[in-house]
């Protein structure tokens, strides 16, 4: 190929500019905007084939650790254990929709405690960067989700949804370092933000300074003003506070209690039902900041 | 035309593998950056054109799909895969040693500068950008004998046509 240097450079500069306005833009866009657009086309069309690959992947998975162990043997030998691990494989499925069932079970138990509307989903497929934790569900628009809507499991909240195609979506889940929730401690009502920390805990900034914060205070989300995001959802612990930073906040560490790595059933808070019944177009306003 | 398609397919493969397979395996919360590789794959196969060209596009399908901040992906695997094509030219050897070691090196530092442009946004800490590249590094290397040379002899086999027009 022909690369001359020059021109090299001057496609390497219009990319990097490209790449820093995308940012930019991305940053400074309100829901609508041409990066939202485009990341819902991407889930939209990615939404289907990650779930096929997954479905592929997962038996796959479990065979692999089986295959390695039978490597080495001789034939019949083989063939017998291959028959066992396939057993075994079957034994497995068997297993995980047991557990699933439960899985579903408990994260129905969690929508019913706040009293909340919800739309049962499936994660399809994980983030696939280290910086990033985000899962894609298998429900859209399609099925009534928004943007900004509270994403459940059996043990707690796990996350918000970023971005919306018609049969899939993107959740955001509250251990992103860029998610931030509005929360509350259960015992003293104190409200505050609770800012995701990678895989390191949640870490929980109370708006008030001066806040008593104790070592295994429960922490509840917030609901916001003409949201729709519940209250009252457990999202973690407390459990570390730390000295007080720049004399200003104090650092707060939360254990979730979901275990987000290993999220497989989840619930899209779609409506808080009691009184009033909310207008249909009111999913959209309030919660906002990344 | 034929080019642009193989090399979108393999963006396409490695994002489902990325987000599907390698997205159960989080170690220490990080994972190995399969798309890094095809960067690099691609970029020492063709150049640092078609390296930045490729980085910018896989990035940029990366960051949509794996949510906020889009761009930094994009960003970063366009400046590896131009330095990838860049250091080609000095790679003689053709020593799979040397091919693994270049790998680990260029998903270090695509690790570390994603990491540094994270944290200068305040969405990442220090000391998790600091481990995780290594950890990144050493996955990566389990994963080159796999996917490196698939990748690369695909993107020489469609190399007498460009990746972009100018």
């Amino acid at each position: 190929m022909h690369d001359h240097p020059r021109r090299a450079r001057i496609i390497l500069a219009v990319l990097l500019l490209a790449s820093v306005t995308v940012i930019t833009v991305a940053f400074r866009e309100s829901a609508g905007g041409p990066v939202d657009r485009l990341q819902r086309v991407a889930v939209g069309l990615f939404g289907p084939l990650q779930q096929g690959v997954s479905a592929v992947v997962r038996p796959v998975g479990g065979f692999f650790g089986a295959l390695t162990q039978v490597g080495g043997l001789r034939g019949d030998n083989r063939r017998l254990k291959a028959e066992v691990d396939r057993l075994r494989a079957q034994e497995r499925t068997y297993q995980d929709l047991l557990t699933e069932n439960d899985q579903l079970r408990g994260t129905l138990n969690m929508a019913r405690r706040c009293g909340c509307r919800t739309v049962g989903a499936t994660v399809v497929a994980r983030s696939g960067s280290s910086f990033q934790w985000s899962v894609t569900i298998d429900a859209g628009s399609r099925q009534g989700i928004a943007p900004d809507m509270a994403v459940v499991d059996a043990q707690g909240l796990v996350g918000r949804v970023v971005a919306v195609a018609g049969g899939y979506s993107t959740v955001l889940l509250i251990v992103d370092p860029g998610s931030g929730v509005a929360a509350s401690l259960a015992r003293t009502r104190t409200a505050g933000l609770l800012r995701g920390g990678g895989s390191g805990p949640l870490g929980f900034e109370p708006v008030q300074a001066g806040t008593q914060v104790k070592v295994g205070d429960a922490v509840v989300s917030q609901g916001y003003q003409g949201g729709i995001f519940p209250q009252g959802i457990p999202i973690g612990v407390v459990e570390r506070v730390g000295p007080t930073a720049g004399g200003l906040v104090q650092t707060v560490a939360v254990r979730p209690y979901a275990d987000v790595a290993t999220l497989d059933v989840v619930a899209v808070v779609v409506g808080r039902p009691p009184v009033p019944p909310p207008p249909a177009g009111s999913a959209r306003t309030g919660a906002g900041g990344r | 035309m034929r080019r642009v398609l193989a090399l979108a397919a393999v963006i396409v493969v490695a994002v489902l593998l990325e987000s599907t397979l390698l997205g159960r395996m989080r170690l220490g919360g990080v994972q190995p950056d399969l798309l890094v590789l095809t960067v690099v794959a691609v970029a020492m196969a063709s150049g640092p054109t078609s390296g930045a060209v490729f980085g910018f596009w896989a990035g940029l399908v990366a960051d949509l799909l794996f949510a906020p901040p889009v761009g930094v992906s994009a960003l970063v695997y366009t400046a590896v895969g131009y330095a990838t094509g860049l250091v080609r030219v000095y790679v003689v050897s053709l020593s799979a040693w040397v091919h693994l070691a270049l790998a680990g090196a260029a998903s270090l530092v695509s690790v570390w500068a994603a990491g540094l442009v994270l944290r200068v946004l305040d969405l990442s800490s220090w000391s998790f950008v600091a481990r995780s590249g290594p950890l990144v590094a050493l996955g990566i290397l389990l994963l080159t004998p796999f996917v490196y040379p698939v990748v690369r002899l695909l993107a020489e086999r469609v190399h007498s046509e460009k990746l972009y027009r100018w």
